[in-house]
């Protein structure tokens, strides 16, 4: 009898203890996701992007995690464009120096015709790429300058306004001072075409080479320019 | 942790009177000539973009510059120094500016000030003071100030100890009754176990027992039911993350654009998380936070390899990724593109992520909290299930139109333009043609 009561208790005690962890393991981490089907598809052996491979079929392999799984273009190797003019923007840039080769970008040209096309692509590229720390109207005074302390950067139309087409791609590229390179997150097409808008800025709105195209516009088709304003729609319904 | 929010706006006019009167005694006292406050505009117009009174930024910290020069002798030489360093250091007349000639590799840059402003430069300087960060009030969440989650396994705990206390009483009421057996002075008259009783008691109240029997049964089921329907729906989930981001900070607080560390947005299947050298774009000269000051920029600090004393990246710091917990995971099966949505299709980030300015870090929206949203297309499927996807494709229209020429979506215009019953038929009762109607339905646009 006594002996009877003892393996109760002790069952009653292992009984409970199960209730606890099955009730355990139906709460849900804060890391977890939810219940998945197919888990494996969820976190895959397969190399995925931004995804912590190092979990090789529930073990994890340490050589494999915290390894940088984007890889640099093989040095030396140039993006193929099937278009002939885009060349000149697929050499690679061949002043490395930040600092010490400042200066020598100075007399670099723009390898993209100035348009109106590329400066209002490079206005909606300032706008979600400068604007924080440039400032709407290239102030130097972007909400990252203003209110979270940034070091503040020159006025395109005060300190800036004479900086020259090469030495922004330099500083795109390489960064200067406080600015860091934003060669990451700009192609080379990208970063000439925000500097002409750049340009605009320090032209008070237009552009310089776009002011003498306008005069010039001006002066052959004076008659079709008032027209304009309202002629957006017509050339919609043309274009359909 | 959990601030007042007065306290800032009862800072502000304290700090306010603080810096006034820091700056009053302050151009009394160290530096008599200079007008601090003309000097304010001047540093702020000439030197605010490489230096900082008590930060070093591209150039050291400029607080204690007057004082540094005058140790060495050469206090006029700072004049100099600041008109045109370059000269200054080529003269040869200058022990000093040899010295900072190896301080830092970019040099100074020549400054077209004359003395007077020199003097209110640095009078502004040495009246500088910090100005303590403080929680305004900007129409944004309150970033990390979410009183500590209530611990989720608390009534686990408590069930255990019940539990273990049922089990502690029915053993020493066994004991006791043991006990009782065993005494001389005492007859038991039933030799039933508790067991036996329980089962006799049961069988007395069976209509309650079975009824209560059939109601914990449904509810066993119909929570087997709600869990069923949770598989693979993952709204709600924010994982912890390495380092407390916030995007309340960065993309409401700071106006970020999403585009600016989610840089790939327009140009890859995957956005992009940030690496460190985008964080390091404005976190070189922002070491301090407001709510952690530098214990979490410090993080990114090191792992880009940073010193903040030296302004300066060291190959001998070790540097390592920082590995964020993704958040919006699709099973491999599934193929999807950013670029094709955002690019091509115009959509906004809202509309798969819902209001991300309001969130700290990354977070899966829920349905509804998208269908609030200004401006985004009303869907009832869990986000981030085929449901939804499909559910979009079926309602929201592709603008062939305004088509890129000799694209893909131009070529569809020409096609549809050639064949006018096919438009007719992709235009059904709605009148514009779906991503459905392009495909958007197809098993292989998505799993191939």
């Amino acid at each position: 009898m006594r002996n009877f009561r003892k393996i109760k208790i002790s069952k009653t005690v292992a009984f409970c203890g199960l209730a606890i962890a099955l009730m355990s393991s139906c709460t849900k981490s804060e890391d977890s996701a939810g219940y998945e089907y197919t888990p494996d598809m969820y976190r895959s052996p397969a190399i995925e992007t931004y995804v912590d491979y190092g979990m090789i079929k529930d073990r994890m392999v340490d050589s494999l995690t915290k390894v940088q799984s984007a890889r640099l273009p093989v040095e030396g190797t140039i993006p193929f464009h099937s278009d002939p003019s885009s060349a000149a923007i697929a050499m690679p840039y061949a002043l490395k120096d930040p600092i010490k080769d400042y200066d020598a970008a100075d007399s670099l040209v723009s390898p993209i015709q100035v348009s109106q096309e590329n400066i209002d692509e490079g206005k909606r590229i300032y706008s979600f790429m400068c604007v924080h720390c440039h400032g709407e109207e290239g102030k130097g005074n972007g909400a990252v300058v203003e209110k979270a302390g940034h070091a503040a950067p020159g006025a395109y139309d005060g300190a800036l306004k004479d900086l020259s087409v090469g030495k922004m791609f330099h500083t795109l590229t390489h960064g200067k001072g406080m600015m860091g390179s934003h060669a990451s997150q700009l192609t080379k097409k990208e970063r000439w075409q925000v500097i002409q808008y750049v340009q605009v800025l320090q032209h008070g709105g237009t552009h310089p080479a776009m002011e003498e195209a306008v005069s010039d516009t001006v002066q052959t088709e004076e008659v079709v320019m008032p027209v304009e304003p309202t002629g957006g729609e017509a050339v919609n319904e043309e274009g359909h | 942790m959990k601030l007042d929010t007065r306290t800032p706006f009862i800072g502000s006019w304290a700090l306010q009177a603080l810096i006034i009167l820091t700056i009053f005694f302050g151009s009394l006292n160290s530096f008599a000539q200079g007008d601090a406050e003309a000097g304010e505009a001047l540093f702020k117009n000439n030197c605010a973009s490489c230096h900082h009174p008590l930060k070093r930024q591209t150039g050291p910290a400029l607080k204690g510059a007057v004082q540094r020069w005058a140790d060495a002798g050469e206090s006029e030489n700072l004049y100099r120094w600041v008109k045109n360093a370059g000269a200054l250091i080529s003269s040869g007349e200058s022990a000093r500016a040899k010295e900072l000639e190896s301080y830092d590799p970019s040099a100074m840059t020549p400054q077209a000030v004359n003395d007077q402003e020199i003097d209110n430069i640095f009078a502004y300087v040495e009246a500088f003071t910090e100005p303590e960060k403080v929680a305004g009030d900007d129409g944004c969440p309150t970033p990390y100030l979410i009183e500590e989650k209530e611990s989720s396994g608390k009534w686990k705990w408590l069930l255990a100890i019940a539990i273990i206390l049922a089990v502690v009483i029915f053993g020493l009421a066994g004991v006791n009754r043991r006990l009782k057996e065993t005494s001389d002075d005492f007859q038991t008259d039933d030799d039933h176990t508790y067991m036996e009783i329980t089962k006799d008691w049961l069988w007395r109240n069976k209509v309650w027992v079975s009824l209560f029997g059939v109601v914990v049964l449904l509810i066993a089921l119909s929570d087997l039911g709600w869990r069923a329907a949770q598989i693979d729906v993952v709204e709600g989930y924010e994982p912890s993350q390495p380092i407390k981001f916030s995007h309340i900070v960065h993309a409401c607080k700071h106006e970020i654009d999403c585009k600016y560390c989610h840089s790939s947005v327009e140009k890859s299947k995957s956005a992009g998380i940030p690496s460190v050298n985008i964080c390091m774009n404005c976190h070189r000269s922002i070491q301090e936070g407001t709510y952690f000051k530098g214990e979490e920029i410090g993080k990114i600090h090191s792992a880009a390899g940073y010193s903040v004393d030296d302004n300066a990246y060291y190959d001998s710091l070790s540097t390592g990724p920082i590995a964020w917990n993704k958040v919006h995971n699709l099973p491999d099966h599934v193929y999807f593109n950013h670029s094709q949505h955002v690019k091509v299709g115009g959509i906004d980030c809202i509309q798969c992520h819902g209001d991300v300015q309001t969130y700290n870090g990354g977070k899966v929206a829920s349905v509804e909290e998208i269908n609030k949203l200004e401006g985004t297309t009303k869907l009832t499927k869990p986000v981030l299930t085929m449901g939804w996807c499909i559910e979009c494709h079926n309602v929201t229209g592709v603008n062939v139109l305004g088509a890129e020429k000799d694209s893909y979506y131009d070529e569809i215009h020409k096609r549809l333009k050639n064949n006018p019953e096919l438009l007719k038929k992709f235009k059904g009762e709605d009148g514009t043609i779906t991503v459905k109607e392009l495909g958007g339905w197809e098993c292989a646009k998505c799993h191939y």
